[in-house]
C-alpha cells in the first residue's frame, strides 16, 4: 500500500508526518533544526527521499539541508545566495530605492526529473538554481533583470519570490510568482522572462491595471494542464486559460476573496481549493470560522467545506505555501494553520481531522506519496 | 590556543559538542577567529557573518574579557585581556532588541592557556 509523507516547515522547525494510503494514523518526527524557522521542504520528484529544507533565523541566516533517506538524516549544503553582477536596487516600502539584500529562501523546488536539480524563491526576490544537490546555487539573472526589477517593492512580507512552477509538458517553461511584483514566465528555462499580468486589478497600487506591483499570494496548475493557472491575488481569484497570458476573476460567491494558498485537486483540474481570510487587515477566518472553499467548476461558484474543521472562535491564518494535496484517490488535501494545527482530508475535502495540534506555527506544507 | 563558546544553534549546525579549540595565527582577530571557525565546520559559514558582505549578523554580539567588540572592526586586535587567568577570553553574544531581554549566546576564544606567546598576548593587546 502506498504510504504519504507531510513536510511541515513552521516556525521552529521541521516536521515529518507519515502514514499509509488510508491516512487516519499518522506517527509525527521532529522537530527537525529545532528553534530554526522552516520555510519550506519539498522533495525531489525523481527520488522521493531526497528532500531539500530552507532553514533559517534571524540570528544566523540562511541554511540548506539536504536528506537523501526521507528526512531520517539530514547534511547542510551549499547557503551562498550571490546576485548576478551588480545587484542594483528595487523600491522600498516608500517608493525609494533600496539595495538588492538576500534574506532568506522561501520556497525550494526540485527538478521534475533530477534530483540534483532544484530551483529556490528568495527574498528579496530572485530564482537561483542548483545543479548539484544544493552544493552551490546560481542566480537565474535574467529574472531581476528583464526589466521591471528596479520598480518591484515588498508586500508586507517582504520582496518575496515565494511560488514556482514547472511545466511538465514543456521543461523551458517556468512560472513564478512575486509579492508584491506579480507573475513572470519563462520559456526558454529561467534565462529570460516576462510578467504576466494582463488582467488583474489592484486597487491598492497607483496603477491598477500596471504591468508588475500585483501582490500575488500563490499560483496554482494541474499538471495535466498546465496552461490553466488558478491565482490567489491579495484580493481576488483570479484564472488564466492561456499561460498567464490574461487572467479573469473567479472570485464568484466566496464571501470574501482575500487569501494566501490555492490549490487543484490531483484528478479534477478544475476542482480548486482556497481558504477566504476576511480582510487584509484582519488575516483571520470571517466570523471565526475556518472554512476551506472549493470550486469544482474552475472557480465562480464556490462551496464551504466545514466538517471536522472548527466553526467557532478560530482565528488562525494559513499561510500561501501551508496547502498541499495528494495524488492518491481520493484525492487527500491537507493544510497547516498559524496555530498550528494540520489538517488533512482522505476524500478530497468533505471531512477534516487534525493529524496534529499543536505544532509551532505552520509557514508550509508539502505532501509526497510514496510507493 | 583560543577557545570558542558556540551557542547551541550553532553547535547543532556544526555537529559539536562543548567548546571548540582553534589555533589561530597571529595577529589574531576577531576576522581570523571567524575565519578559522569557518574552515574547520564549513555549516557554519554564513552564520556569524554575511556570506557576500562578511559583515556581523545584526543580532549577535562579540565579546572578549568582558570587553564588548560587537561594533569593532573585525579586522582589529580581538581583545584586550586584562587578566589572563580568567579563562574566557572572548564571547560572542546576542539578544534580540524586540524582546527587550538579554540572553547571552556565549561564544568564542579563550585564552587559558598558559603556554600563549608574548607576541599572541601583544597582537591582542594583552601587554
Amino acid at each position: 500500500m502506498s504510504g504519504v509523507r507531510v513536510l511541515v516547515g513552521t516556525r521552529k522547525g521541521g516536521f515529518i508526518l507519515a502514514s499509509d494510503g488510508k491516512r487516519e494514523r499518522w506517527e509525527v518526527s521532529g522537530p527537525h533544526f529545532g528553534g530554526w524557522e522552516i520555510y519550506h521542504m519539498k522533495g525531489s520528484p525523481a527520488e522521493p527521499d531526497r528532500l531539500y529544507a530552507s532553514q533559517c533565523s534571524d540570528w544566523f541566516g540562511q541554511q540548506i539541508q539536504r536528506s537523501d533517506d526521507g528526512g531520517e538524516t539530514w547534511e547542510p549544503v551549499g547557503n551562498e545566495f550571490r546576485y548576478d553582477g551588480d545587484a542594483g536596487t528595487h523600491q522600498w516600502y516608500d517608493g525609494t530605492p533600496h539595495p538588492w539584500e538576500f534574506k532568506r529562501v522561501w520556497h525550494l523546488e526540485p527538478s521534475l526529473d533530477d534530483p540534483d536539480t532544484a530551483l529556490a524563491g528568495v527574498e528579496d526576490a530572485a530564482l537561483f538554481r542548483t545543479t548539484d544537490a544544493g552544493a552551490t546555487w546560481e542566480e537565474l539573472p535574467g529574472l531581476r533583470g528583464h526589466g521591471s526589477g528596479p520598480g518591484w517593492q515588498p508586500g508586507a512580507g517582504g520582496l518575496c519570490l515565494h511560488t514556482i512552477l514547472s511545466d511538465p509538458g514543456d521543461p523551458g517553461r517556468i512560472f513564478t510568482a512575486i509579492s508584491a511584483a506579480g507573475a513572470f514566465r519563462s520559456d526558454d528555462c529561467g534565462t529570460t522572462w516576462q510578467p504576466i499580468n494582463q488582467g488583474l486589478r489592484s486597487e491598492y497600487i497607483p496603477d491598477p491595471t500596471a504591468e508588475v506591483g500585483h501582490c500575488v499570494h500563490r499560483i496554482a496548475m494541474h499538471p495535466s494542464r498546465p496552461s490553466v493557472l488558478f491565482m490567489q491575488k491579495h484580493w481576488d481569484v483570479m484564472r488564466s486559460d492561456d499561460g498567464g497570458e490574461s487572467w479573469r476573476e473567479i472570485s464568484g460567491d466566496l464571501p470574501t476573496d482575500f487569501g494566501f494558498p490555492i490549490e487543484v485537486h490531483a484528478h479534477e483540474p478544475d476542482t480548486v481549493y482556497v481558504v477566504p481570510l476576511k480582510s487584509d487587515s484582519e488575516r483571520f477566518p470571517l466570523e471565526g470560522k475556518l472554512r476551506v472553499y472549493r470550486s469544482r467548476t474552475g472557480g465562480d461558484e464556490w462551496e464551504p467545506l466545514t466538517e471536522g474543521l472548527p466553526q467557532r472562535d478560530c482565528y488562525v491564518n494559513v499561510l500561501r505555501d501551508a496547502m498541499a494535496v495528494d495524488s492518491l484517490d481520493p484525492c487527500g488535501v491537507y493544510f497547516g494553520t498559524t496555530g498550528g494545527q494540520v489538517y488533512a482530508s482522505a476524500d478530497s475535502g468533505d471531512r477534516w481531522a487534525p493529524i496534529v495540534r499543536d505544532l509551532p506555527s505552520v509557514l508550509s506544507v508539502e505532501v509526497q506519496v510514496l510507493p | 590556543m583560543i577557545r570558542v563558546v558556540l551557542p547551541p544553534h550553532l553547535r547543532a549546525l556544526a555537529r559539536v559538542e562543548g567548546d571548540l579549540e582553534l589555533r589561530v595565527e597571529a595577529p589574531v582577530t576577531l576576522h581570523s577567529v571567524i575565519d578559522a571557525i569557518e574552515a574547520l565546520h564549513p555549516p557554519l559559514r554564513g552564520t556569524i557573518r554575511d556570506r557576500v558582505t562578511q559583515e556581523r549578523r545584526p543580532l549577535l554580539r562579540f565579546f572578549a574579557c568582558q570587553e564588548d567588540l560587537t561594533h569593532k572592526p573585525q579586522g582589529r586586535a580581538a581583545a584586550r585581556c586584562r587578566d589572563v587567568r580568567d579563562g574566557t577570553a572572548l564571547y560572542r553574544g546576542g539578544h534580540r532588541r524586540r524582546v527587550g531581554r538579554a540572553t547571552p549566546v556565549r561564544l568564542l576564544h579563550g585564552w587559558p592557556r598558559q603556554d600563549t606567546s608574548a607576541e599572541e598576548a601583544d597582537l591582542l593587546g594583552n601587554r
